[in-house]
């Protein structure tokens, strides 16, 4: 399979604070997520991915270019969706106007083939029916749904979004998801998220990122399966559990070493990111 | 009825009536649909795709032209192309708000200058005006849109030196038309244009090393210490007659001003990416 972005011990700081350190990761076509806590680095690395930062040591191509040579940048930038953690807004623009801005800044020249394609992915994002509203005038998901659509033109054969599902309703989730299928076939997605739904539903792949690095590479399948056997159910709080909380049937659902004769059951993406997590903090912590 | 139809080209050109086709051919064509209904429904199909391009361009124009700010507006009666208008539309400095409050300032001035008969103040504060308004296009984070915008393949040196551009040229025309009323004889009434062009540009170049603010502030310091020590040296003599003003001085400016876009071009990844942060 073709490779789409290689990086390769790419590490950014800011001031005394490593946000991303020496990070290797190869994307290929297809879904991939982005988990961590906030802080673990990743909208620093998708913005360095998104050709918006640069990076202070390491090496990045995608598509074959560099971003850090103008040539290089421009050629990843037309083949290139983004959608910041927190997209800004013209506020005094419509729906339609925003979308046909960022647009124009894609190099849609032609006035009616690019007032086609906002047309296009507003409907895409079921925002046809305030095209002409003012973004002041949206509610947060909305302008979340917004943030989607402008990623959307001229389908893009790489797409980075920094949680697109935050702020959005079940349903629109699940509109999400429809879009993203059926918009991007055979592109390459990278989505940052703290839904471990989405990514059961949506990545085939996915990177657990803590304190900068990598510590986790693989299937949603192969991260669950980190917790297999050290999921227990109890009618109360273990105290071996190094993580536990009460479930929706009122038992405890218990993360750790279990005891002998205990109520095991299936793990889900979400207990196996919570065990590489915990493991990852037991690793840093200084011996006693 | 006739076996022979004429073709959807050949209609195509008729219905467009615009003198592709001979006076001969088009009559022959004429008598020959009053009398075949399968080249009536032809024609219809056929000017019927035009017709409706033309329409539908015609309310999308309507449409698109109702809901645009007065800044777009402005620049596509002045001949500029919708998308490069929506752009430079969207840059901070040129919002309504901003420039009232800049014509305000002008207007001030003015009043003040013609009320004491004295231009100084006008030729004092002029410069501050378009560096002031560069710092506010270009400051940090100051594009609403920003990270949206930054990874897109337009987002570069050209795009925010046409912005800076629309911003000079507005600035200017605002303080040419507020020097058309001060108290000053002759081209030394436009003794700010120079020290302006100079700030200004030099204010983007700064961006190399300091945000576009700071150096706005450091240029506007410099430029008062110029005017306090020339007011000093010339004993308090009318500031319009020292050297900031006469021809030495304003070469200097000229300087300094064509040095501030030598340094950005040279530079212009460093301020694209000052601009991005």
């Amino acid at each position: 399979m073709t490779t789409t972005i290689s990086i390769q011990g790419v590490t950014k700081r800011f001031g005394s604070t490593t946000a991303v350190d020496g990070v290797d990761l190869q994307l290929e076509p297809g879904v991939t997520g982005l988990l961590g806590p906030n802080g673990a680095g990743k909208s620093t690395l998708m913005r360095m991915l998104a050709t918006v930062a640069a990076p202070d040591k390491g090496e990045i191509s995608i598509f074959g270019h560099d971003p850090a040579a103008p040539n290089g940048r421009l050629e990843i930038r037309r083949r290139l969706g983004y959608q910041p953690q927190e997209p800004g807004f013209h506020q005094h623009f419509s729906c339609f106007q925003f979308v046909d801005y960022v647009a124009i800044l894609k190099e849609w020249t032609d006035r009616r083939v690019r007032h086609d394609e906002v047309r296009r992915v507003l409907g895409l994002v079921g925002l046809s029916d305030v095209s002409s509203r003012r973004i002041s005038r949206l509610s947060g998901g909305m302008k979340r749904r917004l943030a989607i659509a402008q990623v959307l033109i001229g389908a893009p054969e790489l797409l980075i979004l920094d949680e697109p599902t935050a702020g959005l309703d079940p349903e629109q989730r699940l509109r999400f998801r429809e879009v993203l299928g059926s918009a991007a076939p055979g592109a390459t997605v990278l989505l940052s998220t703290h839904q471990t739904d989405d990514v059961a539903a949506l990545c085939g792949r996915v990177v657990v990122l803590l304190d900068g690095r990598v510590h986790f590479d693989g299937s949603p399948a192969e991260l669950a399966a980190h917790a297999e056997g050290r999921v227990w159910l109890a009618d109360e709080r273990d105290p071996r559990a190094s993580l536990a909380w009460v479930g929706g049937d009122g038992r405890w659902r218990n993360i750790g070493e279990p005891p002998v004769g205990s109520d095991s059951v299936g793990p889900t993406i979400e207990d196996g990111y919570l065990v590489v997590a915990g493991a990852a903090r037991h690793a840093s912590e200084p011996a006693a | 009825m006739s076996e022979w139809h004429v073709s959807d080209d050949m209609l195509l050109r008729f219905s467009a009536n615009s003198g592709e086709i001979d006076e001969v051919t088009a009559a022959s064509i004429e008598q020959h649909l009053t009398a075949c209904g399968t080249c009536q429904s032809s024609l219809a199909e056929v000017s019927r795709g035009p017709e409706l391009d033309a329409i539908w361009a015609e309310v999308e124009d309507r449409v698109d032209r109702a809901g645009i700010g007065s800044t777009e507006r402005l620049l596509r009666r002045l001949g500029v192309e919708s998308g490069p208008a929506r752009l430079i539309a969207a840059t901070p400095a040129l919002r309504v708000g901003a420039l009232s409050a800049v014509g305000l300032v002008v207007a001030a001035v003015v009043l003040i200058s013609r009320a004491t008969e004295v231009g100084e103040a006008f030729l004092v504060l002029a410069p501050v005006v378009p560096t002031a308004l560069v710092a506010l296009s270009f400051a940090p984070g100051v594009d609403p849109a920003g990270e949206c915008g930054l990874a897109t393949p337009l987002f570069g040196f050209g795009l925010v030196m046409r912005r800076a551009a629309a911003v000079e040229v507005l600035a200017l025309l605002v303080l040419a038309v507020g020097s058309l009323f001060i108290p000053i004889d002759g081209l030394r009434v436009l003794g700010w244009l120079l020290p302006a062009l100079a700030m200004s540009l030099g204010t983007l170049a700064g961006s190399v090393r300091w945000s576009a603010p700071q150096a706005a502030a450091g240029l506007t310091t410099g430029w008062a210490a110029l005017l306090v020590l020339a007011y000093v040296a010339e004993t308090g003599r009318d500031l319009t007659e020292s050297v900031v003003f006469d021809p030495s001085g304003q070469f200097v400016f000229g300087l300094i001003a064509s040095g501030a876009c030598v340094v950005m071009v040279l530079n212009r990844q460093v301020v694209l990416q000052e601009v991005r942060r």
